[in-house]
């Protein structure tokens, strides 16, 4: 082994494992992320959902407060108003709310009034067509939109049925709901407000929104609401003042509504008014996205520290591979003839006996030195990559119970999230995998546990494990076991891994056709066939792909997913087995990869290989 | 010196990945702005509803121009589908239209102005929240009398309406306050649509006989009318009575003890219009209280708006055939919606009215 590859080797595993340790990290910090994000608007929905209550609880005591005006204006019949005609006067003065009210007979005529500033209702002659007379004469309670008139004091039109058919009205003032409104909060930005089944503004912290006839008529909310059961309803959107927020809502006055059916007959349904409990997006996920930012950062400068460390580290064991700086016993001819090791080997017709005993004892001591180097990479590996699956697994775990519905439905944006964390999870647990595979055999820590196997059982299993790829590809996977196939020796799940890693290829590089798995013996040899109609391989690749980290055009990139070490595992497993793999392809017209495994009476292939022969 | 390897991809592509994703939390949203219409409003009102010179005005403060068209058959008019952007229409027209989807919502969060309508015009029952419309103009018709061609003045409908010698009565091109003036004679809502109250109606006018009644020709002014020998009354409005005294006419305006017929006319804005923005701003403009206040001279007319005691001379406020007091206007019956069937029993009896009186056809 030349130390071009042997340096090639440490870069290539140092350089891997600081990816795979920081793509590991990443991931961490992306699902720990989701989850600290996840949790949160869990928690928030439910103290949102409990605010947006309590708000609309708040509203209905403004709404009942009125009502109970009201209804004493409703017992009071025509005979009883004539003989006191004070006696609205005295209702309006028990409550400031009130600014003007107003008790008809069933036609509309006005059988008494009272109000506070100029009257307004009083001097309304389309009484019998305005909706609240015909809502209240049919039985219903009317709640208005704000009003603005000519006098300066904003109000909601409320009625209610009397006992004699009429009608009460009242003018209640705005601004006492507002302030009830404005006064309800919950965390820094939180807030509510208040609307009607059209979506008009009724209540805000924002009172010239109101003024201004604000709707929320057209916007998605709106629509959510409209057709959430019993009105509640909960997410997240954008606002109509251009905030993400998230929001709960609840409708005003149900319950109380119900207990008016006894006093004057007004059924339920709370004058359909709702309550929105809306809190900022940034102050709801406020943690979440301070952890994010710590976390990346973090990461960022520990990523460079790592590169920095990997450089520093390989600088310090390879570059004194140089034959000067090793302080070997040359003479002065080779010391002075030049720093690299061309130079070195261009001087070796000049160079005396000793000089050459010398280089040869130089290059010993430096291959046990760099092999040394390379065993503890690899237990490096192993190590690294064990420590690895463990958080790996509990986060595709984590990430599978979310998607299972664990914490309730989850926003679209969230549930992409999640994917992206499983689904990534997945794919660098592969990688892991792959890795602690080559590290055990590299460490020559791989051992196989050898049963007598079935090979038609073996295909099976392997169409089966590869049913989805092969769906999702639109690709048909055909079976041809011959007939009286003898039972091997041999580890069934590396085996297994060895044809799935074959058969994951051939879908993967087949875009038409089949693919075909076929067992048959021939002498002493099971041959297992992968056979497909896909791209091929040129023959100067067939030299490489059985190499770590290729692919299919030559270089470490990952044209296809996948980690570039399957076939180098696969290989090694197949010799460990007694056997091995040979390939025959066309470019463009499809390969067929042959495992050949010896067919014994008792097993004799145990053996792991000797570092170095994977490469 | 020889030179490492590059790290792996994986490596760049984790703290790109890791470097990106930390500032990308920051971003906000952008403001949208509103669509500028190119052209001119197409409006449509009755005639003289809508003077020009007050259209001008607004075409000087906002730079959109109006194409001001007038008729008398505004609502067949949005309903041949015509692009129109703001038409001026009659209270018994709206609930159809609406229920039709000819009539576009009204943004009211764009229409400040709607403060200023009163609370009689506000949330009426065909069409609650004011979604659709918005009340310009109201007035009451009532009886518009000669002085000196009557010996007594009526009191009431069902005395007007009674036979006998008297001088030609004067019908306006306006079935439902024809009719409904012979409703309110009867002792009938002025929008009954019982078949009975109606022939009663028709009865009514057919005893009095073509020779003492007289409809409005297409085009001519009931001043006009008014004028012509042998001539004693109009049923009319404010307007009619405005025209007759600048005509130099003796005449007074009477409202019958059964009350006179309440009339409101509102803007709306066609779903087939293409200037919805610009037509609102017109609207908004209507409302300004100088504004109404010259439609409210210009036109005798009683103008849907709280601002215009303080925006008009005393002396236009105290004349009550335009600013009927609130008992006259409580007393009057407020012209509504008829259903379908109505409608054509209605218009049938106005068919019949017109054949009797030898009419030149609706």
């Amino acid at each position: 082994m030349s130390r071009a590859l042997l340096r090639d080797a440490l870069w290539r595993q140092l350089g891997l494992a600081v990816a795979v340790m920081l793509a590991a990290m990443l991931l961490l910090a992306l699902a720990a992320h989701g989850l600290l994000r996840g949790f949160e608007q869990q928690a928030w929905r439910g103290r949102q959902a409990e605010a947006a209550e309590a708000a609309a609880a708040s509203v209905g005591r403004y709404v009942l407060r009125a009502e109970d005006a009201i209804r004493f204006a409703g017992v009071l019949d025509g005979v009883y108003l004539e003989a006191f005609p004070d006696a609205l006067e005295a209702i309006l003065d028990q409550d400031d709310l009130l600014l003007e009210l107003l008790r008809v007979d069933a036609s509309g005529e006005i059988l008494a009034t009272a109000r506070r500033g100029a009257p307004v209702l009083a001097e309304q002659f389309t009484i019998a067509e305005a909706s609240w007379f015909r809502e209240a004469a049919a039985g219903r309670r009317y709640l208005s939109a704000v009003q603005q008139g000519a006098t300066p004091v904003p109000s909601l039109l409320l009625a209610l049925p009397a006992l004699d058919g009429g009608v009460v009205v009242a003018r209640l003032r705005s601004e006492t709901l507002w302030d009830a409104v404005d006064a309800f909060r919950f965390g820094e930005g939180g807030r509510a407000y208040v609307v009607d089944r059209e979506g008009r503004l009724l209540a805000h912290s924002d009172p010239d929104r109101v003024l201004a006839s604000f709707s929320l008529e057209g916007r998605p909310e709106l629509a959510a609401l409209r057709s959430a059961p019993a009105g509640r309803w909960s997410g997240a959107y954008r606002n109509f003042e251009g905030l993400e927020v998230l929001a709960a809502t609840a409708p005003v006055g149900a319950a109380p509504a119900a207990e008016a059916d006894t006093a004057l007959g007004a059924p339920a349904g709370g004058g359909e008014w709702y309550v929105f409990a809306e809190l900022p997006r940034d102050e709801a996920f406020a943690w979440s996205r301070l952890a994010w930012r710590w976390l990346t950062g973090a990461l960022a400068l520990l990523g460079l520290l790592t590169l920095a460390a990997t450089a520093w580290l390989l600088a310090q064991l390879i570059w004194p591979l140089r034959l000067a700086p090793l302080g070997l016993p040359l003479s002065p001819a080779v010391a002075t003839a030049g720093a690299t090791e061309a130079d070195a080997l261009g001087q070796t017709q000049a160079l005396s006996r000793r000089d050459i005993e010398a280089l040869r004892g130089a290059f010993d001591d430096m291959y046990n030195r760099v092999t040394d180097i390379d065993r503890l990479t690899s237990e490096f590996l192993a190590t690294v990559s064990h420590e690895l699956r463990t958080p790996l697994n509990s986060v595709i775990g984590y990430a599978e119970l979310i998607l299972g519905g664990l914490n309730g439905p989850l926003e679209a944006e969230m549930q992409q999230d999640v994917e992206a964390i499983y689904e990534n999870g997945q794919l660098l647990l592969r990688l892991v995998n792959d890795l602690l595979d080559l590290a055990k055999i590299e460490a020559g820590r791989l051992e196989l546990e050898l049963v007598r196997i079935d090979p038609a059982g073996l295909l099976e299993a392997t169409r089966a494990a590869n049913t989805r790829q092969l769906e999702q590809k639109g690709l048909a996977l055909a079976l041809e076991p011959a007939p009286d196939l003898p039972l091997i020796w041999g580890d069934p799940l590396r085996l297994q891994q060895v044809l799935d890693n074959l058969v994951s290829n051939a879908i993967k590089f087949t875009e038409a056709g089949e693919v075909r798995l076929a067992a048959r013996r021939e002498g002493d040899w099971l041959v297992i066939a992968v056979s497909d109609t896909g791209i091929g391989i040129s023959e100067a690749d067939r030299e490489t792909i059985f190499e770590r980290f290729r692919q299919l055009d030559g270089s470490f990139t990952r044209r296809a997913e996948g980690t570039g070490l399957g076939l180098a595992i696969s290989r090694h497993l197949v010799r460990m087995h007694g056997g091995r793999i040979e390939v025959e392809s066309q470019p463009g017209a499809g390969s067929t990869f042959r495992v050949l495994l010896p067919i014994e009476e008792t097993p004799s292939h145990s053996r792991g290989l000797a570092i170095g022969t994977l490469l | 010196m020889p030179q490492p390897p590059p790290p792996p991809r994986l490596v760049v592509f984790g703290l790109s990945l890791a470097l990106g994703l930390w500032p990308a939390a920051c971003q906000g949203p952008s403001p949208t702005p509103e669509p500028i219409e190119a052209g001119p409003i197409a409006l449509v009102a009755p005639p003289g509803a809508l003077p020009e010179a007050l259209l001008d005005g607004f075409t000087r403060a906002t730079g959109i121009s109006v194409a001001l068209r007038e008729s008398v058959e505004v609502e067949a008019l949005l309903r041949a589908g015509e692009p129109i952007d703001l038409a001026l229409l009659p209270t018994e027209a709206l609930p159809g239209l609406i229920e039709d989807g000819l009539l576009a919502p009204i943004d009211h969060s764009r229409l400040p102005g709607f403060r200023r309508v009163p609370y009689s015009f506000r949330d009426l029952a065909y069409d609650p929240g004011n979604r659709y419309s918005v009340p310009l103009r109201y007035g009451i018709s009532g009886l518009i009398l000669r002085l000196g061609a009557v010996e007594a003045f009526p009191r009431s409908w069902a005395e007007l309406l009674s036979p006998g010698p008297g001088g030609r009565l004067i019908l306006p091109r306006r079935p439902r306050e024809v009719i409904g003036a012979a409703l309110l004679a009867g002792g009938h809502d002025a929008n009954a649509e019982d078949p009975a109250a109606l022939a009663a109606a028709l009865e009514r006018w057919r005893a009095l006989g073509p020779r003492r009644l007289q409809v409005l020709s297409p085009g001519e002014s009931g001043a006009e009318a008014l004028a012509r020998p042998g001539a004693a009354g109009l049923i009319g409005r404010a307007a009619d009575l405005s025209a007759a005294r600048a005509a130099g006419l003796d005449v007074s305006f009477v409202v019958p003890v059964e009350g006179g017929l309440l009339w409101i006319e509102h803007l709306v804005l066609p779903e087939a219009g293409t200037r919805p923005a610009s037509a609102l701003r017109l609207v908004e403009h209507l409302l300004r209280p100088d504004v109404a206040a010259e439609l409210a001279r210009s036109g005798s007319v009683a103008l849907a708006n709280t601002a215009l005691p303080d925006a008009l001379a005393p002396d236009l406020l105290a004349d009550r055939a335009v600013w009927p007091e609130l008992r006259v206007l409580r007393r009057s019956g407020m012209l509504l919606p008829l259903s379908p069937a109505g409608r054509a029993l209605h218009a049938s009896i106005w068919e019949q009215l017109l054949a009797l009186l030898g009419g030149a056809g609706s």
